[in-house]
């Protein structure tokens, strides 16, 4: 909704007024009218939806075909300096939002907002199995997999999650710079997430189950999260100082779910039901912030913060378990977190920033024993692992005006992360970067940056490089490139051109990441046809490409100890690699004007995104059966996966008709049409028979008409 | 003589009509001389302004009246020239240039002031609160200001707006565009979320210009069921989501940084069978597909079996496929 005036003065108009007394009264209505944002207006809306596709389902909360009737309200009225506000939108869809305010600037605020966040899954799923959105799921009795493809039980499930969000807050200002302000927010998030277990291949009657070991076990999700922040500001115009309490408890209603296998669905002898739910958790946290003018062109900021986070929902039971794990984790995190920074512009032109950051994650809890596994003879312990870390962030900047609008900005990034239990206990990474730009040209502005960083750490444990480096631990160059040019071509006419890349390298490492590079170009443009209409339009090439190594199992002649079905992993190990690469266009296109007196608009997208995942130094043969006695070649036969592709085609228009000063009636119009060629669940069939697949070609046609009142 | 009479009258009514413009001409001097000062139509003092600004102007300047600004009953609330300084040269143009100078503190684009200058009208007051680590921010260290975002003349201003926010941020963050439009995105351009949900642009003390101190204490915010800590802790995990997510949109599920098991394999691909080669079902001979293969691929890959890879709070010893790789 937007307010429109029913007027719009002039220069004429005021003179007018100022001339002749006696069209001063009406001068001032009009004026009260442009300076009052005093708003009543509802809309009814009435789009009608020709079919529920789930790729545009995910976030519009519309599952159902036909008319969707919804209302948006706005109303605020101020009085002196007195705001009430009541705001809604969607109201009736699965999307709504609410909210009412009211305060009395520069003295008091209280607010409530509701917010509704609906997510469908973007997959469509025909299952057998019972009790989804329970915690008990019990899986087919089923002989074998045609048996399981044909079930007569199969029915549809829609998957998804909604989050219901309310927040309280209020404000009061003590005296003038001191503010206490108080924030509750309570989520509410309930429905069931894609999820799946592994259990074993069935042994049932021929053919045996072929498709997977893995039984289709969505999560179901019931939980309650809290999050309170309490403040106390005090502002001076030297100094300014903020201490706070924020608190988030985390409340699940459940904490394990239990699969119940069918016939030749079984799970394994020791038993993966019941799977764990995420836990209740809490952090609490207390924090002081602040800063200081030493003068007007020197500040400092200063936040320091202490939490603590508890974990000890009480463990599921119906599992073999050690003695002495008490009944719960009673985990215990604290954390400090310190913030330091100081900017000073020491000339004229010379402007210095440096700062400092922080964190130390301490894991206090306990360490027990809660499993042993014995193999050949040797017996492993697993405990609990906490996980503490320390990290330190550093940051020197100076920005000297070059004259003519041209700035150069230098700096460094430092970083440095250390813990004992990581493989490598301290990774350090310093990055140095220059930066050309120009900001206050009639015509032409734009930045320029180059960045290089190198990563490195301390020696791996036990001085042993291992043969792969975790990617957030490995050593890394990392080059960059940044630039954006704004040309104001002429008085209607602005055209941006941006670009970025980025260069990677991951050494010493013989798997894992070796290299990776990335950009991205974008050109916008914007141009004012008249005062009336508007268009702008973009277009953005992205693309990436990242090169990575590993060593596995692949059934070919002369190997086929990797053939046997279970012997996957013992087999001979290949080495091979992978080049994953992307490459996305996306063209955007908005038009906005009038005609007669109807307002229009138009909005396209097109959008095309392709993924290959490249990989080489496969045999040119493989094995296609478990005896090797046939093969085949590799393309075809070995399962080299193919492109993923993701189109989005989006028009949206709008015609919008003042019926009178006060009505207006709106049209929309979306087409949306997305295609999905993506092998994810490309002919995927769970152990139980359940299918999760998504249409490949998916289009959507909304028309809404809508009716918008100010009263 | 009545020609005479006549024509003397005929010169009375002339010179009485010859007369009247100077008279009132004369009327209009002593009227200005007792003008009262013009009136203020919207902010303390603004006559000095809208005596010539109106909302023939754009921005529209009587329109801030409708905002927090323009509540003259808060005390606190400026002036034009609290913003844009006394501009006397752009008011009175001594020099009766045929180009008025500008404004002292001249907001267009074209303003000979840098960010920085500019922004000093709105850190004179916002300097506490959310917006205390303003100077540290990247926006106030890369040539951006208030102004560059924020509209002050309008009663919505679309930064402000939740559906309309990303819009403005799209101005300069062109790969956070392109990357909510993957098919796994945070619901952004569905209105349902926006970019200040995470990201404070006025500066923070945490990294990014994140609402809160560490990358995953923002992310906790809305997915506290991954903050554990767990029986079984996945180091990454706690060390930050931005090892496997990218927030802003990927082709991948669940906003994933690459398909699995690729992502796996960046750290897992040495041993044993994490390294194994990914297949498609429909291009794997049944034979020797039937437990491993494609099960790296499709569906939900490496997490397929590995179904608690955010960590594990199961105290089971099960001996095989146990919590303690996340099974369970």
């Amino acid at each position: 909704m937007s307010t429109q005036s029913i007027f719009r003065p002039t220069i004429l108009a005021i003179a007018l007024a100022a001339a002749f007394p006696a069209a001063s009264s009406w001068a001032d209505d009009e004026i009260s009218e442009l300076t009052s944002p005093n708003t009543a207006e509802a809309a009814i809306n009435l789009p009608y939806t020709d079919k529920i596709n789930p790729l545009y389902r995910q976030y519009d909360g519309v599952n159902n075909a036909g008319i969707n009737a919804n209302a948006d309200l706005e109303y605020v009225r101020r009085k002196d300096a007195e705001w009430f506000r009541i705001n809604a939108r969607n109201l009736g869809l699965r999307t709504q939002e609410m909210g009412i305010s009211y305060e009395k600037q520069g003295d008091w605020a209280i607010s409530l907002d509701y917010d509704q966040i609906p997510r469908y899954s973007p997959y469509q799923v025909s299952t057998a199995v019972s009790g989804v959105g329970s915690t008990r799921i019990v899986q087919p009795n089923i002989a074998n997999t045609a048996a399981a493809a044909n079930n007569a039980n199969l029915y549809d499930v829609t998957l998804k999650t909604e989050r219901e969000i309310t927040t309280l807050a209020a404000s009061k200002f003590l005296m003038p710079g001191l503010k206490l302000g108080f924030t509750v927010k309570n989520e509410d998030k309930s429905g069931t997430r894609l999820s799946g277990v592994r259990g074993v291949t069935g042994s049932g009657a021929t053919p045996a189950n072929i498709y997977s070991a893995f039984l289709f076990a969505p999560e179901p999700i019931n939980q309650n999260h809290k999050q309170l922040e309490a403040t106390v500001e005090y502002t001076t115009e030297k100094y300014q100082l903020v201490a706070g309490y924020y608190g988030s408890f985390l409340g699940t209603k459940q904490n394990a779910l239990t699969v119940v296998p069918g016939t030749n669905t079984a799970l394994v002898t020791a038993s993966l039901s019941p799977i764990a739910l995420a836990p209740d958790n809490s952090v609490q946290q207390f924090y002081v912030t602040g800063a200081y003018n030493f003068s007007k062109d020197t500040r400092a900021n200063l936040k320091v913060a202490w939490s603590e986070g508890r974990q000890d929902d009480a463990f599921l039971v119906g599992q073999p378990t050690l003695a002495g794990i008490g009944g719960n984790l009673n985990a215990k995190v604290q954390n400090t977190e310190v913030y330091s920074a100081i900017t000073s512009r020491v000339t004229r032109d010379l402007k210095l920033l440096a700062s400092w950051r922080y964190e130390d994650r301490q894991d206090k809890t306990p360490v027990r024993l809660f499993g042993t596994t014995t193999s050949s003879g040797v017996t492993t312990n697993y405990y609990n692992n906490p996980e503490s870390h320390t990290a330190n962030w550093g940051k020197l900047e100076a920005n000297y005006r070059l004259g003519a609008g041209f700035n150069l900005t230098g700096g460094f990034d430092y970083t440095n992360k250390s813990s004992k239990e990581w493989e490598r206990h301290d990774v350090s990474e310093l990055t140095s970067r220059i930066a050309v730009s120009r900001s206050m040209g009639e015509s032409l502005n734009g930045t320029l940056s180059f960045s290089h960083a190198e990563r490195k750490g301390s020696e791996w444990n036990h001085g042993t490089t291992p043969p792969i480096l975790p990617v957030y631990l490995a050593d890394r160059n990392r080059d960059r490139v940044r630039g954006m040019l704004d040309l104001a071509a002429t008085e209607n006419l602005n055209i941006q051109f941006a670009y970025e890349a980025y260069f990677e390298d991951y050494n010493k490492s013989t798997y894992g990441l070796d290299k990776g590079q990335g950009q991205i170009f974008s050109v916008d443009g914007s141009y004012a046809i008249s005062d009336v209409w508007k268009l702008n339009a973009w277009y953005t090439k992205q693309n990436g490409e990242t090169r990575q190594y590993a060593q596995g199992a692949v059934c070919t002649t002369g190997n086929n100890s990797n053939c046997t079905v279970n012997t996957f992993r013992t087999g001979t190990l290949v080495q091979w690699d992978a080049n994953l690469k992307q490459d996305s266009d996306q063209f955007g296109l908005g038009l906005n004007g009038r005609i007669s007196r109807v307002d229009v608009g138009a909005q396209l997208l097109i959008y095309q995104d392709v993924n290959k995942q490249e990989l080489s130094k496969m045999p040119a043969t493989t094995c296609t059966n478990a005896a090797c006695t046939t093969t085949a070649p590799v393309a075809s036969a070995m399962g080299i996966l193919p492109d993923t592709k993701y189109t989005q085609n989006t028009l949206k228009l709008f015609g919008m008709y003042p019926v009178s000063k006060a009505t207006r009636v709106r049209l929309d119009y979306i087409y949306d049409m997305r295609k999905m060629d993506d092998y994810t669940w490309s002919n995927w069939v769970y152990a139980d028979g359940t299918r999760v697949y998504v249409k490949p070609e998916q289009t959507t046609q909304v028309i809404g008409l809508s009716l918008l009142h100010a009263f | 003589m009545k020609v005479l009479r006549q024509l003397f009258a005929s010169c009375l009514v002339l010179g009485a009509l010859a007369a009247a413009p100077a008279a009132h001409a004369a009327d209009a001097t002593a009227s200005a001389a007792a003008k009262p000062p013009a009136k203020d139509l919207v902010l303390k003092g603004d006559a000095k302004c809208t005596s010539c600004h109106d909302e023939a102007d754009e921005p529209k300047v009587l329109h801030i009246g409708k905002t927090k600004h323009g509540t003259l009953a808060d005390g606190r609330t400026p002036s034009c020239t609290n913003c844009h300084g006394e501009s006397d040269l752009h008011t009175y143009n001594p020099q009766k240039l045929k180009d008025r100078p500008a404004t002292d503190r001249n907001f267009s684009k074209t303003s000979r002031l840098t960010a920085e200058e500019k922004s000093t009208a709105c850190t004179a007051c916002h300097q506490g609160g959310k917006h205390m680590n303003w100077n540290t921010s990247a926006h106030a260290n890369r040539d951006v200001g208030c102004t560059s975002c924020h509209q002050v003349h309008v009663a919505k201003d679309k930064v402000r707006d939740k559906r309309a926010q990303a819009e403005v941020c799209y101005t300069c963050h062109k790969q956070q565009r392109a990357e909510t439009s993957k098919p796994s995105h945070h619901p952004i351009p569905e209105g349902k979320m926006t970019c200040s949900d995470c990201h404070n642009a006025h500066g923070s003390a945490g990294p990014k210009m994140l609402v809160k101190d560490t990358t995953n204490a923002t992310c906790y915010t809305c997915h506290a069921e991954k903050r554990g800590p767990f029986v079984h802790n996945h180091q990454p995990v706690v060390e930050d989501c931005g090892n496997c997510h990218n927030p802003h949109g990927t082709t991948a599920e669940a906003m994933l940084k690459a398909r699995q098991p690729f992502l796996c394999q960046q750290c897992h691909a040495d041993a044993a069978h994490p390294g194994n080669v990914p297949g498609i079902r429909a291009n794997m001979p049944n034979a020797v597909s039937s437990n491993i293969g494609p099960g790296y691929a499709q569906a939900r890959g490496c997490a397929n079996c590995h179904t608690n890879v955010h960590g594990s709070n199961s105290p089971s010893n099960a001996t095989s496929s146990g919590p303690f790789r996340f099974f369970r």
